[in-house]
């Protein structure tokens, strides 16, 4: 029987010369995944910017190895690097990453997305099978259960989002506001792309020089813009994003004063992000202007962090609850091929016994009598076999009690199963996630 | 005292909480509509006290006590309305406990010498309680915006502030409610003055009119608001200027209300 494994290194273990060394996407990933199925039954590959991870459906330590040795393939520096977890490990460290408690910044929404992928990649290849088309699904659904029932991805974790989440503090629904952008620094475009993606209206750059204005607006799908237009941009848009290298104060004061009369009054955010500022402090004391600078926003950050990692102790709750729903019924699970073999065989007892009773019986006998001693016959069995049954059951997901390959074991002797069992095996094989069947039978 | 007054309170105390609790935690939008059910459910139980004691002779224009039970209501009546498409569950955490102060308030006094019933008395009533209650409504969002504006500028957000309306939303609701109070307030303030007018022609001494401070203070706020709609639509007055002129109209009307009342405790008729 196939254990889950996690064999992989993170931003926890490696740094980021080995992370990226292991990194792996399209026609490589693909590859990687097939020479993997020719060591293990099943595989899926989770390889981020923050981590790399080989989920395997491994039956001995010697399949882990061959498999680690497919996807090292002689990296000897990432080996000092890697962990591996088995079972009820792995399957918790699964369910924490795609809940996101692994992340590095904890709760953001991207990495279920990531596992998602992993997995869809996983399937085209035909490398899931049961253990993984079992496991896979059910930690999206823990991780959206953490989402769901926790407020660990409610508030932004990165300078970039914070933008994003204050305009959304002055102006609700960001959709169709303008938005500027001062200097063509990267942390303004990142946080530009952040409010891109809350489907801001125009967004004008303007830059000292003008070329990498236009190369800027181009990336952005926005317009640039000369800096001598500054004033009026100023007077139109609601959100300014400033990064410029300017050793002085861009927008000053006094000028803010004038463009906010001109607005008359309509908020203004202003996001300054550079070093040395760019924005006047004191334009942050004029009315209805908000204007955060990065230390600003570090602390908003900060807070945002405190209130996530206190969330996350809910969310890991709701992981240890999950984990042991799921090992329990993994646990029933491994004992309904067995119950079903004793189940046929007591049936198929009790269904010859009334055939030879009914043979007896006088020839007057009509069909209704038949039935009615063939329904007694499976009553009986129903009856006798539903006490111990559910005892069975209930037991196999205790995990106090022994494990379910020894009730399983002493099942089969008592009542010499072992040849049911096998056939009713043959049938349990065969219920796996819809997507998956026509990957395994391609495999096969 | 109103057969459901026990029942109404509770129910306006069950919502309460319930609006408390979501300013201070993320609730499951079950509970909102739970909060939402149990306010409508005690907007309905007060309207059916209000017309029991329609019933039984002491409809809102009877007396001060009852105009403070009837805006209790309204304001109340005028939040669900307002808030049917954007909830603002912080707004209603204000409003209502001011509401059940008003209708304890107004339980506890004792009943005043009913007055002669005309319509211009009815009708400045009935258009001051709306008004009230209208601009209630604005004072309360106006308090939240004042909130949100200052923790927004200290960078530094509490929950209420992680979880309230954007500053925007509050600053519509401003305005909304300044538009649609002011005309109310204003035939309340007219219909008032009419009332006044024929008191003095039938002979009540100048003397006596100016020496009660609720003129001077209705006036005042009719004032206030005026130059808070004539900023809005001339200088683009908005934001927290709007919210603290709103806070001061609002206080002069709720000094009005409170007048009204005491006089009603020692007997005094109204206007």
């Amino acid at each position: 029987m196939s254990r889950l494994v996690v064999i992989g290194l993170s931003h926890h273990t490696a740094p980021i010369e080995v992370r990226e060394e292991m990194a792996i996407s399209g026609d490589a990933l693909g590859e990687q995944l097939r020479r993997l199925l020719d060591v293990a039954p099943e595989a899926m590959v989770l390889s981020t910017c923050n981590r790399y991870e080989l989920y395997l459906a491994a039956p001995d330590e010697a399949t882990c190895e061959a498999a680690q040795a497919v996807v090292l393939q002689g990296r000897t520096r990432a080996r000092a690097y890697l962990y591996r977890h088995h079972d009820e490990a792995a399957l918790r460290h699964l369910f924490r990453v795609a809940a996101s408690l692994d992340s590095l910044v904890l709760g953001e929404p991207q990495i279920l997305g990531q596992v998602k992928h992993a997995y869809e990649a996983a399937r085209q290849v035909g490398a899931i099978g049961p253990l993984l088309g079992r496991t896979v699904p059910r930690a999206f659904a823990v991780a959206k259960r953490v989402r769901s029932e926790t407020r660990i991805g409610e508030h932004a974790a990165s300078v970039a989002s914070v933008a994003v989440e204050l305009a959304g503090h002055i102006f609700g629904s960001l959709a169709g506001r303008p938005v500027l952008l001062v200097g063509a620094g990267k942390m303004a475009e990142l946080a530009a792309r952040h409010l891109r993606q809350a489907q801001v209206g125009q967004l004008w750059v303007v830059n000292r020089t003008r070329a990498r204005a236009n190369e800027l607006a181009v990336r952005l799908g926005g317009t640039a813009h000369d800096f001598t237009e500054l004033e009026a941009l100023l007077g139109e848009a609601d959100v300014v994003l400033c990064s410029t290298g300017a050793s002085e104060p861009v927008l000053r004061a006094d000028l803010l004063a004038r463009v906010m009369r001109a607005r008359r009054g309509r908020w203004l955010l202003l996001v300054d992000i550079a070093v040395p500022r760019d924005v006047e402090p004191r334009a942050g004391k004029l009315e209805n202007v908000y204007l955060y600078d990065i230390d600003a926003l570090r602390q908003v950050v900060e807070q945002n962090r405190r209130g996530r990692l206190r969330e996350a102790e809910a969310a890991e709750r709701i992981i240890e609850e999950e984990l042991r729903r799921f090992i329990q019924s993994e646990r029933q699970r491994e004992l309904v091929p067995t119950i079903r073999a004793l189940r046929e065989w007591a049936l198929s007892l009790a269904r010859t016994e009334a055939r030879r009773t009914l043979g007896r019986l006088s020839p007057g006998a009509n069909e209704r009598d038949r039935q009615l001693v063939a329904q007694l016959a499976e009553a009986v069995v129903n009856k006798l076999l539903h006490v111990p049954l559910s005892t069975l059951k209930r037991e196999a997901s205790d995990p106090g009690r022994p494990a379910p390959r020894d009730l399983d074991e002493a099942l089969r002797r008592l009542f010499a199963l072992d040849e049911a069992v096998q056939e009713a095996g043959a049938v349990e094989e065969a219920p796996r996630p819809r997507e998956v069947e026509p990957l395994r039978e391609a495999k096969q | 005292m109103p057969p459901l007054f026990p029942l109404t309170l509770s129910l306006y105390a069950a919502a309460c909480a319930l609006y408390c609790v979501a300013v201070s935690q993320a609730l499951p939008p079950l509970l909102y509509r739970a909060a939402r059910g149990c306010l409508l459910l005690a907007l309905v139980s007060q309207a059916a006290d209000i017309g029991w004691l329609c019933l039984h002779g002491q409809p809102p224009p009877t007396d001060a006590r009852e105009a403070v039970f009837f805006i209790s209501w309204l304001m109340v009546g005028v939040y669900l309305l307002a808030t049917l498409r954007t909830p603002l569950p912080v707004v209603a955490a204000l409003l209502l406990p001011v509401s059940m102060v008003l209708q304890v308030a107004a339980r506890l006094a004792p009943a005043g010498a009913p007055e002669a019933h005309s319509l211009l008395r009815s009708l400045h009533v009935l258009s001051a309680s709306l008004g009230t209650a209208i601009l209630a409504l604005g004072a309360g969002g106006s308090v939240v915006y004042l909130l949100l504006e200052r923790q927004l500028k200290r960078h530094h957000l509490s929950p209420l502030g992680r979880r309230g309306p954007p500053l925007q939303t509050l600053d519509t609701l401003n305005r909304r409610t300044t538009l649609l109070g002011f005309p109310v307030f204003t035939l309340a303030l007219v219909t008032g003055a009419a009332f006044l007018a024929r008191q003095l022609y039938e002979g009540i001494p100048l003397r006596s009119v100016l020496a009660r401070p609720q003129y001077v203070l209705a006036l005042l706020s009719w004032l206030l608001f005026a130059s808070l709609l004539l900023g809005r639509v001339t200088a683009g007055l908005r934001g927290r200027r709007a919210a603290l002129l709103t806070l001061c109209g609002f206080g002069a009307v709720l000094a009005v209300l409170t007048l009204y009342y005491l006089r009603g405790l020692t007997g005094g008729g109204a206007p």
